[in-house]
């Protein structure tokens, strides 16, 4: 059974990458190594996770990538976010502060008088 | 040593991967960068269970990467490999059927080749008499 923390993961992959996109472009790695550093330790995305989320994004236009060469044989790709992916982010973390707190009114329900009748 | 234990860990990733795509084909680009970092920013601890440890194993690796596809990419990637796999066995199929045939018409036109010699013959010289005059002889009779 999947940990129930992957299944919050999966649904929000993409608003993290974009999210730490709209801040700075990053590459692979730093992305899975910010992750893991800013959520101390909650959220662990593996590169198998993480590289077909990119591709998805770069398809729909919302990020790009480009090439810096770093040392003698490595190269790096940096992800960069678009205007459009500047927009969707900001739709979809709309989107999501209001399944938040939906969801914590659903949550820190009590019961009412209906009930007791 | 580093190189060793990356391209270890980057052969087990792609055996286990059965449609090579170009997805995958960047995504094995993509992941042999995110290992050469690790091992540039972790140069003490570089070795393969290290590697393991920090990425999962090659399995778990291929699984997450199978779990974040589209469906829709899924369904397309299997039905092109069920493709790719019956075109080649239709070629070889083929293949076989055309070797076989052209073997059985070399070993036919061959056994009519050795049919249609005679199974035996002789041969007869007759040597002409006058033919068999000197050298000197020949001469003279050119320039008397």
């Amino acid at each position: 059974m999947a940990n129930s923390r992957d299944i919050y993961k999966k649904g929000s992959l993409d608003l993290l990458i974009l999210s730490l996109l709209s801040v700075r472009d990053c590459y692979g790695y730093e992305l899975t190594q910010l992750m893991n550093e800013l959520s101390e330790g909650v959220i662990s995305v593996p590169s198998g996770s993480l590289y077909p989320a990119l591709y998805k994004l770069e398809s729909f236009g919302y990020i790009s990538e480009y090439t810096v060469k770093s040392g003698k044989r490595r190269q790096r790709i940096y992800y960069h976010i678009e205007e459009p992916g500047r927009k969707y982010f900001s739709e979809q973390l709309a989107a999501y502060n209001s399944v938040i707190r939906a969801t914590q009114k659903i949550f820190s329900w009590q019961g009412d008088d209906h009930d007791s009748n | 040593m580093i190189m060793t234990a990356t391209e270890k860990y980057i052969r087990d990733v792609r055996r286990l991967i059965t449609v090579y795509g170009k997805n995958e084909k960047k995504f094995i680009a993509n992941l042999r960068n995110d290992l050469i970092s690790y091992c540039d920013a972790h140069p003490e601890t570089s070795d393969y269970d290290s590697i393991t440890k920090e990425f999962g194993s090659p399995r778990d690796m291929y699984v997450h990467y199978l779990e974040s596809q589209d469906d829709r990419y899924l369904v397309h990637s299997t039905r092109r490999h069920i493709i790719i796999r019956r075109t080649l066995l239709l070629l070889c199929i083929g293949v076989t059927v055309i070797v076989v045939l052209f073997g059985y018409h070399y070993q036919q036109a061959n056994r009519r080749f050795r049919d249609s010699l005679p199974a035996s013959y002789s041969e007869t010289i007759h040597i002409n008499s006058s033919s068999t005059e000197s050298p000197a002889e020949e001469s003279d009779a050119l320039h008397p």
